[in-house]
């Protein structure tokens, strides 16, 4: 870091704030920081090279410490970055410039749970899996059901402006919180006003959902929970071609019905993925189609609508089965080897845009990465699984199972077909990314989505973080 | 472990984040180092060379786990990183990079037969019976004869009252089970061989511990001198249920008012594969009532977890980390108190479990009893 007396005084007065038990430097500890579940990050450590690693870790107990914590790392000009769940895909908590890393997975504790308004105090450190397990004792559900479960935090959900599997009833993340408390880069305590529907000028917590870390440090939230649904089903259907899947979800949707989960597979995702998790061997465009409630009527009133859309435009009723085999199974493809996993180059080009031009967009995508790196024999699948009122998303894959050998070119290499892919969602008037975040890999897509409009962002980073301290270069800052 | 096996389970390991959620020391400290994904990047990284001098793999790898197999229980794909975590010790042992804490315990069994430096003091153990031959080894363990005295006391007193033929060991402390965890296999091997002289000895066919990890661990000792194939290691609880069933010379009552919730011990659960022989034995008790796991109430199955919480005190992680060890208990004291109906008495069928644990809820209106102990006093000599 620097002259090592004065990193030895920066230690001591760390230790002083968290305490020696929460505080630490050794290697062991270090290494285990050095990856997310970043593609670049693994591949990086898989070809055996030196990671980026943070100087520090420290783990806090309040906002009071973080406050002190982030005051000395300004007075040392060293970075931040703030940590949980560590299940980012993006290269997020990556320390590519050292520093001192907050994990605020001590910082666990649900403050207040106001049954009457279904409305949860929590803080950032909580996993969802441990959180959802607590309100369900209680008869209630936080409804944000990412396939980082149990792995990923309130805090980093937040920060990466993520969606669950069923953001099509609830919302993205986005729609499930009301307010943040939030350590600045000035050590000061931001904390949103009480309700987020006003008129007391722009709405302040939007800022920090999916800022990344980058400017300042979310400690504590107030987020929209449920009653735990009693009534949950589930039904598959075929389409025999993509446009009339995407049209009976677009349907759906303008019909004012809330399925909490519409999935709909192209045909390369049907036969490689539902294929193996349900044991068929369907050709076309699968769509699993869930209703969640307390009430079964209003359920079944909702199914049989989505159904008769879907049958209207020609499917194929699979039945109950497939569905909450789908739901029972979700989180087992996640699990190594199952998951896509090196030497395999791989990643998530999640997109969205209104109904008008999502296909077009998928297709050109598709097209774009198709024909040009065909000659790493790249594979391409997409489903459909966050719909809204005016548009859906895309969750577009690619897959090179056998990317240069050498660590920088397959580096540069993925570097290209990211660019390629957001070119091709930016055409269609998507955007660089709908669910996984910024990181530090998209961060160089930023100005093209944003344009000359990329100040009003920096200026805002450059305002609240004018040393640069916090979570330097990611989503598209300044290193 | 075979090396192909090894390195696919610790690739499959190193970057994925799905289990962290249900390893206790990782849970207990926060700490990403004592977490699968943080072990098994940690192995890859020293193998690699990408970690510093002086960075202690071997104290690293037990001072961050116990081996207590929640991550393989809960892996959807079954990788048995635990065995990758044994094997990488015993790999770090070999290169001659033992750790000095863990050479210090080794230097204990060897000299004094028990990992605390104690002098030998089985045969001492007052009340307890020595004979030429048996047909059953009482072995209670190093944790109970060291530091679990009511645990002794109360398991001689059961196989006393049900006139058990049994026989301790003379000079005979330990399984040796630390020195398998900590990565001394060869040494392991060694007093294997002694143990199984010694069983042999004796003639019995059953050995009973109050410790399931003497049973795991001597059972494999067994297996592994492959001279005592017929003799079984049991736990007690297993044993005392077949006194309770068959042997027709004790009755049990139970006049106790507790609130009772039993534990399953890890090396009891998943290592033996016994996960609720300790609530069967109560359920069959009269007067008994007992409620074993809170029944939850999840919004979908993809959300449990592992019902075997570790006490801290398995894989050497406590003679190495004692402080890190009493950090899980502690931490799982407190999960069991969040997550449970209510109850004062936690019924362990594990010695070990019954030290760490009973330790944690000092203090917090919670009794951690032995299986023997809470059965003794309500034992009564059957009417001829």
């Amino acid at each position: 870091m620097f002259n090592s007396y004065v990193y030895d005084m920066l230690y001591a007065r760390l230790r002083e704030i968290v305490g020696a038990g929460n505080i630490t430097d050794k290697q062991a500890d270090r290494m285990s920081y050095a990856t997310d579940v970043s593609w670049v990050a693994n591949m990086w450590l898989d070809r055996a090279k030196q990671p980026s690693m943070p100087d520090v870790i420290v783990r806090p107990d309040s906002a009071e410490q973080i406050s002190d914590i982030v005051k000395i790392a300004t007075e040392y000009r060293v970075p931040v970055i703030p940590v949980a769940g560590g299940s980012g895909t993006q290269g997020g908590w990556l320390a590519i410039s050292g520093g001192i890393m907050i994990d605020l997975k001590r910082m666990n504790r649900i403050i207040d749970i106001d049954e009457k308004s279904q409305v949860a105090t929590v803080e950032a450190g909580a996993l969802l899996v441990n959180f959802e397990r607590a309100l369900n004792k209680l008869e209630l559900s936080f409804p944000h059901y990412p396939a980082s479960m149990y792995s990923a935090s309130v805090g980093g959900c937040i920060a990466a402006r993520g969606s669950g599997v069923m953001s099509t009833k609830y919302g993205k993340i986005e729609d499930l919180v009301l307010g943040l408390d939030v350590v600045l880069p000035t050590g000061n305590i931001f904390k949103s006003i009480p309700v987020p529907r006003h008129a007391t000028g722009p709405e302040t917590t939007q800022l920090f959902i999916g800022s990344e870390g980058t400017l300042g440090v979310i400690t504590k939230a107030r987020v929209k929970i449920i009653q735990k649904p009693t009534e949950r089903s589930f039904r598959c259907l075929l389409f025999d071609n993509l446009e009339s899947g995407m049209d009976a979800g677009r349907q759906i949707m303008l019909a004012g019905l809330r399925p909490a989960v519409i999935r709909l597979y192209d045909d390369p995702s049907t036969k490689s993925f539902v294929n193996r998790v349900l044991g068929m061997k369907l050709e076309g465009n699968v769509i699993i189609l869930g209703f969640e409630g307390r009430r079964g009527d209003m359920l079944e009133i909702e199914k049989k609508e989505s159904l008769k859309i879907c049958q209207s435009l020609g499917a194929k009723d699979l039945g109950e089965e497939p569905g909450q085999h789908w739901w029972d199974h979700r989180y087992d493809f996640y699990y190594p080897p199952l998951t896509p996993h090196l030497p395999t180059a791989f990643g998530t080009m999640d997109s969205v845009t209104t109904y008008r031009d999502i296909l077009p967009l998928y297709y050109h995508m598709k097209e774009e990465i198709e024909s040009k790196y065909a000659t790493w024999n790249v594979r391409f699948t997409g489903h459909f699984s966050h719909w809204f009122a005016w548009g859906a998303m895309v969750y577009a894959r690619f897959f090179i199972d056998e990317p240069p050998v050498d660590a920088q070119e397959a580096g540069r290499l993925y570097y290209d077909v990211w660019s390629t892919g957001v070119n091709a969602a930016l055409k269609h008037g998507g955007v660089v990314n709908e669910h996984h975040g910024i990181g530090l890999k998209l961060g160089p897509f930023m100005r093209r989505q944003y344009g000359c409009g990329f100040e009003v962002l920096e200026g805002i980073k450059k305002q609240l973080d004018p040393n640069n301290i916090m979570n330097p270069g990611k989503l598209g800052f300044q290193l | 472990m075979d090396q192909a096996l090894y390195y696919e389970t610790l690739n499959n390991c190193r970057f994925c984040v799905m289990c962290r959620h249900v390893c206790p020391a990782g849970n207990a400290t926060g700490r990403e180092a004592a977490a699968p994904r943080g072990l098994a990047l940690n192995i890859y990284a020293a193998e690699r060379g990408l970690l510093a001098a002086g960075s202690e793999p071997h104290k690293n790898l037990i001072d961050n786990c116990t081996l207590c197999g929640a991550c393989y229980e809960s892996c959807v794909t079954q990788q048995n990183l635990p065995d990758v975590i044994l094997a990488a010790r015993e790999k770090a042992v070999a290169a001659g990079g033992a750790c000095a804490e863990a050479v210090a315990v080794k230097n204990n069994i060897v000299t004094h037969g028990n990992p605390f430096g104690a002098d030998v003091l089985s045969a001492r153990f007052a009340g307890g019976r020595v004979t030429q031959t048996a047909s059953v080894v009482f072995f209670p363990g190093c944790t109970a004869l060291y530091k679990e005295h009511d645990v002794v006391a109360s398991a001689l007193k059961i196989l006393d009252m049900a006139e058990a033929d049994y026989t301790m060991l003379r000079g005979m402390d330990c399984c040796a089970a630390p020195l398998k965890e900590l990565g001394f296999r060869e040494e392991f091997s060694a007093h294997a061989e002694k143990l199984t002289k010694k069983i042999a000895g004796t003639g019995a066919k059953a050995v009973v511990t109050v410790c399931p990890t003497c049973a795991f661990w001597m059972n494999a000792a067994l297996r592994e001198t492959g001279k005592n194939d017929d003799v079984d290691v049991v736990n007690f609880t297993d044993y005392l249920a077949g006194l309770m069933k068959e042997n027709g010379k004790i009755t049990v009552k139970n006049h106790q008012e507790r609130k009772i919730r039993v534990q399953s011990p890890c090396r009891m659960a998943r290592s033996l594969g016994r996960f609720d022989p300790t609530v069967n034995l109560l359920r069959h008790i009269p007067g008994m009532a007992i409620d074993m796991f809170n029944a939850e109430n999840l919004v979908d199955k993809t959300l449990r977890v592992p019902e075997s919480l570790c006490c801290g005190g398995c894989g050497g992680t406590r003679f190495v980390d004692a402080a890190m060890a009493d950090t899980i208990a502690s931490y799982q004291i407190e999960h069991i108190r969040q997550n449970v109906v209510e109850f004062d008495t936690l019924v362990t069928t594990c010695s070990t479990c019954k030290d760490q644990l009973g330790r944690a809820a000092k203090g917090k209106d919670i009794e951690v009893l032995h299986i023997a102990e809470l059965i003794a006093p309500m034992m009564r000599k059957s009417r001829a």
